[in-house]
């Protein structure tokens, strides 16, 4: 179990095709683009109510001054800080319910153009 | 329109982009929470401080991620600097303790309250870590206050603790005791041994001490090897001269210096407010004084009186003078001739130092030569002694009178000092005097010593042709056992033994011992203060080899000598004594 090496050879390409986990897709203004089934499992959230809307929707209030910054630094300078590696996080579901999840975000240029695609699973919190 | 709101967005990612970038490249921890407390944003210098990930940063509760390093009772949660700033409860800014893992951490934390929306509140945190500052600077307190190596208050808190012990003692109106300690021959280890030795010595003297020491007494290092001891709650002089007697017990047991057993005695000078003085300064030089009476016995304990002042003063008038004298070249010799027993006739000359006061006339060494050495000012002395005499006997050789041998004291202290052979060998070459033709006195307190270093320096000596003689033979120690050991030559027998020889038998028969001991060791025996011809009679006949004093001559200025070796060559049997002093 080495989620870092495992982070190394994921792409975009290969997260498209999971079935098994949540996964989004975005684009370079943090536009959602794409989520699978198993998204709108976990989530709630059906496909068609998230295109075309921002990533934050799904980020609770939390957590949106620390994605709209580290976003836009990742644009500006292409360094990142939290890519390619798990996250534990949470994302909000339709119900407005905030999961624990394990985040990992990978980022790629498609025509010059930032992509990205992240892995949502959630966690079973241990009480 | 659309692509307005484009190029805002893509405007506004670049400033908030640039933002980030900027607010991670600073020294101070910048974060701000919501309402409850937990993390919205933080800056990587934050995830530094606490040690965390960024992502695991955020969303945390900050008062988890930097509890408040807490002494006592548990604080309220509503003490945290977070939670006092969302109920705008906080000054602005306020220096804490936090406990971060196994570390204290002292952080500087600014911090305002902001109101995005009527429901939103944040708080928005500029944090110094100013730990490190915090930890030089409680290190320079020290240093200003302690002294390194013992870890001893230094002179500097020493001074405030007196001040505060004699304002306690002035409303209790007890007694204060102001000791001075200082470890005798300190010095001499600290040369023979070396620094390492000696600093090894003095960091053992706190626990040598501790348990002499009730609670609350002080015990400080003034610099060097002197100690000093703030005593409160006396009643009588007696409670200090038991604690005293306890510290010079406990300093009684050899120390092990490395592979070295040293035995270590101090000398102490006590003085006590208010008897003594009321002030601080006062005190501490009363104090001094009396350490310094003490230290003409080494190893005993004085309390101040006054008449050590005048004393003190005395001898610190003498010392500054003597200073002078060396630079204004106010010492001159004296010369007194050494007779051969056998033939009458002069044979050598002891050279004896006298102080031509500018204002007090000719000065006898008796009166500053004990102060010489203490003050070291001895070995300055000691060196212009030996060459003025070695060119002086030189002068005289080449008046005729070939082979006059020259008589020289050297002190304990130019022993002490290194260079000592260097040093003679330096001024016989330089004056052309042969060294066999030189003579050094020795007192028997320096043989005692029996230190490996005097050997070497009197082996050396020896070798080099120059005579070693014993002065004052008989009247300390007389162990016999270092005649045999030393490359002595020759034993000056005391006046004391000669006053009395002709009228009490029993320094008559004591100077037939020593002459006849000599005799047996292969020494030239010389007897001082022969002032008789019954004397003189009675030592011929006993072979004593040479003979000095009032019967021949007293000590002369060098321009007396010669008409003082034709007057005794004239009159090899001189009868009647000449002038006294």
């Amino acid at each position: 179990m080495c989620p870092k090496t495992e982070a190394h050879v994921l792409t975009i390409a290969t997260i498209r095709q999971k079935t098994d986990v949540p996964i989004v897709v975005a684009d370079h203004q943090g536009m959602i683009v794409e989520v699978n089934e198993q998204f709108t499992t976990v989530l709630g959230w059906k496909p068609e109510e998230l295109a075309g809307k921002t990533l934050t929707i799904i980020i609770p209030k939390n957590m949106r001054d620390a994605h709209n910054l580290g976003f836009s630094r990742f644009l500006t300078t292409g360094k990142p800080k939290l890519l390619n590696q798990p996250l534990d996080l949470k994302a909000v579901a339709k119900d407005g319910r905030e999961l624990d999840v394990e985040l990992l975000i990978v980022a790629e240029q498609q025509d010059a153009q930032w992509m990205f695609a992240a892995t949502i699973r959630p966690l079973v919190k241990r009480s | 329109m659309a692509m307005d709101m484009q190029a805002l967005i893509h405007s506004l990612r670049t400033t908030l982009g640039k933002m980030e970038v900027a607010l991670d490249s600073i020294a101070e921890s910048i974060v701000w929470t919501d309402g409850d407390g937990n993390v919205q944003w933080c800056n990587t210098t934050y995830d530094r401080l606490v040690g965390k990930h960024h992502f695991q940063v955020l969303g945390s509760k900050l008062i988890d991620l930097l509890p408040l390093e807490q002494q006592g009772n548990t604080l309220l949660s509503e003490e945290y600097p977070v939670n006092r700033i969302l109920n705008d409860d906080f000054a602005g800014s306020g220096t804490y303790e936090f406990r971060q893992g196994d570390k204290c951490l002292v952080l500087e934390v600014s911090g305002t309250c902001a109101h995005f929306t009527e429901q939103e509140r944040s708080a928005v945190l500029a944090i110094r870590d100013i730990t490190e500052y915090k930890q030089v600077q409680a290190r320079l307190d020290e240093l200003a206050h302690f002294d390194p190596l013992t870890g001893l208050p230094n002179r500097r808190l020493f001074m405030s603790l007196l001040s505060r012990a004699l304002a306690r003692a002035r409303r209790t109106e007890q007694l204060v005791a102001l000791l001075f300690i200082d470890l005798d021959h300190f010095k001499l280890i600290n040369d023979t041994l070396g620094h390492s030795v000696g600093d090894c010595l003095l960091q053992a003297m706190p626990q040598r001490l501790a348990g002499c020491l009730r609670a609350n007494d002080t015990l400080a290092r003034l610099g060097g090897d002197e100690f000093t001891l703030i005593l409160e709650d006396i009643h009588t002089p007696d409670d200090v001269a038991c604690i005293v007697q306890r510290i010079q017990d406990a300093m009684s047991p050899a120390v092990m210096l490395g592979s070295r057993e040293v035995f270590i005695t101090s000398s102490i000078g006590i003085a006590l407010y208010p008897t003594d003085t009321i002030d601080c300064d006062g005190l501490i030089q009363c104090a001094d004084t009396a350490m310094y009476a003490a230290k003409e016995q080494r190893g005993h304990f004085r309390f101040y009186s006054s008449d050590m002042h005048s004393k003190t003063m005395e001898r610190l008038t003498i010392e500054t003078e003597l200073r002078l004298a060396l630079q204004r070249n106010e010492f001159l010799l004296h010369y007194q001739p050494l007779v051969e027993s056998s033939s009458r006739t002069i044979v050598g000359v002891e050279a004896l130092i006298r102080w031509q006061h500018p204002e007090r006339g000719l000065v006898h060494p008796d009166e500053f030569i004990a102060i010489a050495e203490q003050s070291h000012l001895i070995v300055p002395m000691g060196e212009w002694v030996l060459r003025t005499a070695c060119e002086q006997a030189k002068a005289w050789q080449a008046m005729g009178l070939q082979g006059l041998r020259v008589a020289v004291n050297i002190s304990l202290r130019q022993f002490e000092q290194p260079g000592l052979v260097q040093m003679v060998a330096q001024v016989l070459q330089s004056t052309g005097l042969e060294a066999q033709c030189l003579e050094l006195e020795l007192t028997e307190r320096l043989l005692i010593q029996d230190r490996e270093g005097i050997l070497v320096t009197l082996r050396a000596l020896h070798e080099m042709g120059v005579h070693l003689a014993i002065d004052d033979f008989g009247t300390e120690y007389s162990a016999l056992a270092y005649l045999r050991r030393f490359p002595i030559s020759s034993l000056k027998i005391d006046k004391s033994f000669i006053r009395e020889i002709a009228t009490n038998s029993d320094d008559a028969s004591i100077v037939h011992a020593l002459v006849a001991m000599a005799h047996c060791l292969k020494l030239k025996v010389i007897a001082e203060g022969v002032e008789t011809e019954e004397q003189a009679s009675f030592l011929q006949a006993q072979r004593c080899h040479e003979m000095q004093g009032h019967y021949f001559s007293k000590a002369v200025p060098a321009d007396q000598f010669m008409g003082l070796v034709t007057k005794l060559s004239r009159d090899t049997t001189p009868r009647g004594a000449c002038a006294s002093v």
